[in-house]
């Protein structure tokens, strides 16, 4: 009778299991489309998340935030060191929900990585950044454009921008690094994929390397901007909605600092370490915001943004003696935004540009400005940029004639007028010799 | 004694018997081999170590406990279900001793697992620091500031309370004291606002700490560590160690973010001969802005102690006592309950002893029904008895939540003697004490043998 029983409890439970069975696709089903849980097992990950995630099911959820507790608990303590590990934890426990990585990569790469002085200290942190999105959110979440756009924006903002006090430090390792992988500037990429093992530790791939730069090139894959448009780019096939704005305009305006600042003047002898305009790419740029400004009409950001763009390169062109190329860009910019520019010719439009400002400052503020023109212009002719030291020669006189045709009168000559120009050039052209030798 | 031994030599034996217990084990050994190739640190060896430190000792330290009390539940409750007990009870053996013996042997079993725990990781942490790359400095930071144990002092309080006293003397005499406000509690509101105003530091002014030292071994840095706030991101400051007239004062320019723990090294040159070290932090940011040392977090100096071979003692002594003590609420349980009762009871106990600061939290909330965008509710009845509840709670609960020394052990600060000599007297003696007399109680009281 006992055996009987047991064999029926067995049948029942066998049936049961296949009932529930049946089930499971249904309910998928519905958690698919009610997008209440990611239905899907997450693809490529490890065993060991492959088994958290569907052995700990919805629980997971209650372990990640557990685990956060504890991460804000650490960092308000500034107990940093478990960080990079619970942020890793975290992450994998919701490995197909892009704003868990979005927020841990900016924590730390930005929250904790300002909390230390040293600049080696906040390069280690902005590395554990770039590498959670990087080497782990790409590998669980290989479509999430979210996770492209914060690995993108910590390449063009956090190591391509101005505003962290290390931001010279970051850019100097990350072009070690670039360099000794890609063997200078622009790399053969053909040769490139023979290197898959060295690319792969930066998760890099020499064909869509090739694809960038034909597209947005070419660019110095020395420098953070390079790396910005790349995953940026890489991102755009799997953006949907917002984040295809969000893309585009994170390509235009890394396009447009590398544009401003995507060229590296190195030379390690000397220990100059000096980024500048890259002219080369500015067609490539133009046509990026022209892609833009068409697919997303309704933006009027876009629009604000290509104008600062037009009335910028205008004037880093003319400072690169492309006079012919810096009308062509008036002419744009007027016919495109008439009613923001009151200028009729270039000639008025560069000056003018700068006249607002000149003119709001005293004799002793205008100096510096002509000074520094000047000294741009001799270390240019220095290091044998010829048009980029003609170009700065050009804006110094040009301040120089702005602020001495002010002049009203005899008195307020011999009371404010400026050294002659000749002579701030020679004392312009002795700081910048100075400089080089104490570079040595 | 004998009998104690006897009963202890039983319960062990029947401990290593258990599945569960073995299967703990296991798990134990599992974390202690798997854990540390999975830790990823913060890329440096120093932060490796850390983590190390405090993963493979708090995961062991979790499932050790979890051993513990379910030892401590099966080892009466079960007795009494399956009737070996009775056995005992029988024989002219007292039930505190009973319960002595069976407390004791769930000590031995949990001493020889800690033992083994704190050994692999002490293993552990030698054998990462010669495989594991790491440079010079990086080297340097671990000696100095983690494998040691140091000694954390804050700064001398200079006559504040005297002030304190003084501004309430003035103000009572003034009659600026608010009605309704207690000479005790307007005192403190001024001491707060001193002590507040003592760590301001304006644009362009300085402030000094002073900091009693005594005597330091000659070749030991110290490491001063602060945090402030301020309005503005990347505040230029200018610290200065040691006495002007000393040839050896340190001196550091910085530019740092507000909300930041920074660590500074001094040289020990720096200290007065008396045993006091003057700090000095100058404001010399560009833009006029205050820098506040939070009074609640002042800059604190560390130095050496002693080795941290010695605090790893120090802190595997206080962890072992908490276990014990775990063991001792398991096997009450398993005295005053069944033994799924008991389980479920234990776990409750170690869950309030984990979740000490929502406690302290809610022992100092007024209102717990909050009216969010709307005017300030006063405190009704319900919020009042949570109040109380909670306060009781918190009164009851902090002696026996422990100290994080696994956090202090992996920070390289010192857990002092008296720390181990407190826990084990709150701990063992008096909280295991007393739960002894009850377990004794009760098992006098209890009818052992019924048909089950």
């Amino acid at each position: 009778m006992n055996r009987f029983a047991n064999t029926l409890l067995l049948i029942a439970a066998a049936g049961l299991i296949l009932l529930a069975g049946a089930q499971h696709e249904g309910l998928r089903r519905i958690k698919t489309e009610q997008s209440i849980v990611p239905a899907d097992p997450v693809e490529n990950a490890s065993p060991l998340v492959a088994f958290t995630t569907v052995a700990l099911g919805g629980f997971r959820g209650l372990v990640a935030d557990a685990l956060w507790l504890r991460a804000t608990r650490l960092q308000d303590e500034g107990r940093y060191f478990e960080l990079v590990q619970l942020s890793n934890w975290i992450t994998q426990l919701e490995p197909g929900f892009g704003p868990v990585w979005a927020f841990h990569a900016w924590n730390l790469a930005y929250n904790v990585s300002v909390k230390y002085s040293e600049p080696e200290d906040r390069w280690r942190w902005l590395q554990s950044g770039i590498q959670l999105l990087r080497d782990k959110g790409l590998v669980y979440s290989p479509a999430s454009a979210e996770i492209y756009r914060e690995l993108s924006w910590l390449f063009f903002h956090k190591m391509g921008g101005l505003s962290d006090q290390a931001h010279w430090y970051y850019k100097r390792r990350w072009a070690d690094e670039m360099e000794s992988l890609l063997s200078g500037p622009r790399p053969d990429f053909e040769a490139l994929g023979q290197k898959k093992e060295k690319l792969e530790k930066y998760r890099l791939d020499a064909v869509s390397m090739k694809q960038v730069d034909e597209m947005y090139g070419p660019l110095d894959w020395r420098l953070s901007q390079a790396h910005a448009i790349y995953w940026a780019a890489k991102g755009r096939i799997y953006a949907k909605g917002f984040y295809e704005v969000a893309l585009d305009r994170m390509i235009f305006q890394a396009m447009a600092e590398a544009f401003l600042r995507g060229r590296l003047v190195r030379d390690d002898e000397k220990g100059i370490f000096i980024t500048s305009p890259n002219l080369e790419i500015l067609p490539r740029v133009l046509a990026a915001y022209e892609k833009a400004l068409t697919e997303h009409s309704e933006e009027e950001n876009i629009k604000s943004a290509h104008e600062g763009f037009l009335r910028e390169a205008i004037m880093i062109v003319y400072s690169h003696n492309r006079v012919d190329q810096a009308r062509k860009l008036f002419a744009d910019l007027k016919k495109r935004y008439p009613q923001h520019v009151d200028a009729d010719t270039l000639e008025e439009f560069v000056p003018g540009g700068m006249s607002d400002y000149l003119d709001r400052r005293a004799p002793r503020e205008a100096l510096p400005l002509i000074e520094g023109a000047l000294y741009q212009s001799a270390l240019w002719t220095a290091l044998g940029e010829d048009d980029l030291a003609e170009g700065n020669r050009q804006i110094a006189k040009l301040y120089w004639d702005h602020f001495m045709e002010s002049a009203v009168s005899e008195e307020w000559v011999e009371r404010m007028a400026l050294p002659p120009l000749k002579e701030l050039a020679e004392k312009a052209e002795k700081q910048a010799a100075e400089f080089l030798m104490r570079q040595k | 004694m004998n009998r104690i031994l006897s009963i202890a030599a039983v319960t062990l034996r029947s401990a290593i018997r258990s599945r569960i217990v073995v299967f703990m084990m296991l798990l134990l050994v599992f974390i202690l081999v798997g854990l540390p190739p999975a830790i990823r640190g913060d890329g440096t060896l120093t932060g490796y170590v850390q983590v190390l430190l405090s993963y493979t000792l708090g995961f062991a330290g979790i499932i050790l406990s979890i051993v513990s009390v379910w030892t401590g539940c099966t080892a009466v409750s079960a007795e009494i279900k399956t009737h070996q007990l009775d056995m005992v009870v029988t024989k002219p053996v007292p039930a505190i001793q009973i319960w002595l013996g069976k407390w004791l042997g769930i000590l031995v079993l949990s001493f020889v697992l800690l033992l083994f725990t704190f050994g692999s990781a002490y293993g552990g942490l030698r054998w990462a620091m010669t495989r594991r790359a790491a440079d010079q400095k990086d080297l340097q930071k671990l000696r100095e500031q983690v494998l040691v144990a140091r000694e954390q002092i804050p700064p001398r309080e200079e006559g504040l309370a005297e002030q304190a006293d003084n501004l309430l003397a003035v103000r009572q005499a003034e009659g600026g004291i608010p009605e309704g406000l207690t000479a005790a509690a307007a005192r403190r509101v001024i001491e707060d606002n001193l002590r507040l105003q003592a760590n301001s530091v304006p644009g362009g002014y300085s402030r000094q700490w002073i900091f009693d030292i005594g005597v330091l071994p000659a070749d030991r840095p110290l490491f001063l560590r602060y945090t402030f706030s301020a309005p503005r991101d990347d505040i230029e400051g200018m610290w200065l160690a040691g006495s002007r007239d000393n040839r050896d004062q340190a001196v550091r320019r910085v530019t740092e973010a507000p909300g930041g723990f920074y660590t500074w090294r001094i040289p020990p040159a720096a200290v007065n001969r008396d045993g006091t070290l003057p700090v000095e932090y100058g404001n010399i940011n560009s833009e006029p802005v205050t820098v506040i040392f939070p009074p609640e977090k002042p800059p604190m100096l560390l130095f050496y102690h002693d080795s941290f071979e010695m605090n790893f003692l120090r802190v595997f002594l206080v962890v072992f006592v908490r276990i014990a003590m775990l063991s001792a609420i398991g096997l009450t349980a398993g005295t005053l309950f069944s033994q799924p009762v008991a389980l479920f009871f234990s776990a409750w106990i170690v869950l309030l002893l984990n979740v000490g600061r929502y406690i302290q939290s809610m022992a100092a909330t007024q209102t717990f029904f909050p009216v969010h965008d709307g005017p300030v509710r006063v405190p009704g009845l319900l919020d009042k008895l949570l109040h109380l509840f909670f306060a009781a709670l918190h009164r009851m609960l902090h002696p026996l939540q422990s100290p994080d020394v696994l956090g202090a052990l992996a920070a390289g600060e010192w857990v002092s003697w008296a720390t181990v000599a407190a826990e084990a007297a709150v701990k063992i003696v008096i909280f295991s004490g007393l739960l002894a007399l009850l377990s004794a109680f009760v098992l006098n009281r209890r009818e052992v043998g019924l048909p089950s």
